[in-house]
């Protein structure tokens, strides 16, 4: 029981680190085009993370910060 | 003493409980994990158009398919057309190096009853209500399907069907990301080939493509091969090559976001139409583009962007009755021409923008744009074009996007408007066009 508790808090620690990818990029792309504006890395398929990342248009305003938005499977090399 | 035996009872139940929950969350939380690095999306477009063509001059054009000549007659003409286009998307990653993206399409007016006649259902009129549905073919269309490999943090090697159509400024107008790696001005399609791509931090990146372009026998002769009607051999790849330089950054040369790319295209003894028994028609090709884009120009809600290009076309041997490229020498000529043009919108609010985009080619320019969507495409104008737009975006995902194009033509060619002696025209084009865009 010890060894699946540890395995399945490696497992959840494993899916939140993964989430921090898509959060570094946001606070990346948030410190290069807000002009030091605070823009908060909220989360969950509503948060600005996400609102970010599913981006289709040229570009998307979060908190009165403007963000460029790039489409991967328009990219040779990605 | 039995109450309390009773909750020390609740409490391991509870316990258990919470300890499988959590174990089935996490067993959740990993199935999905491995769901997720393949995704399906797409675009859905509902398009309508009303164009009209007025020729000032009479001229001639050759059907390549009759190898006839077609009179254009001094008029006005009208039409009107609603299209459907669709695209599902689809992006897999599944390692930190290898990612896949493939896009199914479908590009189709609407209800098309009369198809040109055939002998497979698929061809039979009223098919159009039964495509997909009635058992006919195998018919999927691939745009795209690409893989890239990453050896490193900076060097990727991408393959397949790559993602070269609908490049800038297409989006421009419609208020996308950049759909496509070469701007349309380097060359408008979709090529397959292999790419190795060099990134840095800073925002610079390199790419050298190879896209070779085929001439393959269909009809068993695999290992003669197809001739040309000097009785020379073809050869069944000839190299094309695509050489870009981008430089993407934010905060750079007075705007939100700057992106600059530059391309030299080349293809070299291309055969034309080299099954046709009067070819021996080739083309050398060198095509050298930018395309700058200015987004939110010192801070404000403007965004501008320029391109040109450069090209210089060379070719060899003539189709009967028609010419060369560019020439109406069938022996070998050399052509220089250029192209350019800009376009500027203002974001009223986030959701709606108006802008306008300018264009200019010249008679011996070789411009050209096979994924265009437009009735009249002003990327591909010999004289001047304008484009009007209006979009805006509707909070949840649905875009509409209304335009009208006004092209001025003052030179065409026999066939597909490449080929041939040039002939000096008078035509007005417009189109007024509305497109409903769902991206999901």
């Amino acid at each position: 029981m010890k060894l699946r508790m540890v395995i399945s808090f490696a497992l959840l620690a494993g899916a939140f680190s993964a989430f921090g990818g898509a959060k570094d990029d946001f606070q990346a792309a948030v410190k290069a085009q807000c002009g030091g504006k605070d823009v908060p890395a909220t989360g969950g398929r509503q948060g600005n993370v996400m609102k970010w990342k599913t981006c289709t248009s040229d570009s998307v305003t979060i908190d009165g910060c403007t963000l460029s938005c790039t489409d991967a499977s328009s990219k040779i090399g990605g | 003493m039995k109450k309390l035996l009773i909750l020390g009872m609740s409490s391991m139940f509870a316990f258990s409980a919470a300890a499988q929950t959590l174990e089935e969350r996490v067993e959740a939380l990993e199935y999905a994990g491995y769901e997720n690095y393949t995704k399906v999306g797409g675009r859905l477009e509902y398009r309508f158009d009303s164009y009209t063509r007025e020729i000032k001059d009479d001229y001639t054009v050759v059907n390549t398919n009759t190898n006839s000549g077609e009179a254009r007659s001094t008029g006005k003409q009208a039409a009107g057309y609603q299209r459907v286009f669709l695209n599902l998307n689809i992006s897999s990653i599944p390692s930190d190096k290898l990612s896949f993206y493939g896009k199914l399409s479908m590009a189709k007016y609407v209800n098309h009853f009369n198809t040109d006649g055939g002998t497979s259902p698929e061809d039979s009129a009223f098919n159009d209500l039964s495509r997909g549905i009635s058992a006919s073919s195998s018919s999927l269309f691939v745009e795209r399907a690409f893989a890239n490999y990453a050896f490193s943090k900076n060097l990727t090697l991408t393959f397949g069907r790559l993602p070269t159509s609908h490049g800038a400024p297409r989006q421009f107008s419609s208020n996308e990301a950049k759909k496509g790696n070469y701007p349309v001005l380097s060359f408008g399609g979709n090529w397959d080939g292999m790419a190795l791509s060099y990134g840095l931090e800073s925002g610079h990146a390199f790419k050298l493509v190879y896209t070779p372009v085929s001439s393959v026998p269909f009809n068993g002769q695999m290992l003669d091969g197809l001739s040309d009607s000097s009785g020379d051999k073809v050869d069944v790849n000839s190299p094309a090559y695509a050489l870009i330089y981008e430089f993407d950054k934010a905060n750079f040369a007075g705007s939100r976001n700057f992106y600059f790319t530059a391309t030299y295209f080349t293809v070299k003894d291309m055969p034309t139409l080299p099954s046709s028994t009067g070819s021996n028609l080739y083309l050398s090709l060198d095509r050298t583009s930018f395309y700058s884009e200015f987004s939110g120009i010192k801070g404000s809600n403007f965004d501008v962007y320029l391109h040109g290009v450069s090209t210089v076309t060379k070719s060899k041997g003539g189709l009967t009755g028609v010419g060369g490229w560019l020439t109406s020498s069938t022996d070998s000529d050399t052509k220089n021409g250029t192209a350019m043009g800009f376009g500027a919108k203002y974001s009223l609010n986030s959701k709606i923008k108006l802008g306008l985009e300018y264009f200019t080619g010249s008679e011996d320019a070789f411009l050209y744009d096979s994924a265009n969507q437009d009735a009249a495409s002003i990327y591909t104008t010999y004289g001047n074009a304008q484009h009007l737009f209006y979009s805006h975006s509707f909070e949840g995902g649905l875009d509409i996007v209304l335009g009208h194009i006004i092209r001025n033509s003052d030179t065409t060619r026999k066939a597909f408007n490449l080929i041939g002696a040039s002939s000096d025209i008078d035509n007005i084009e417009t189109n007024t066009y509305a497109k409903f865009i769902s991206k999901f």
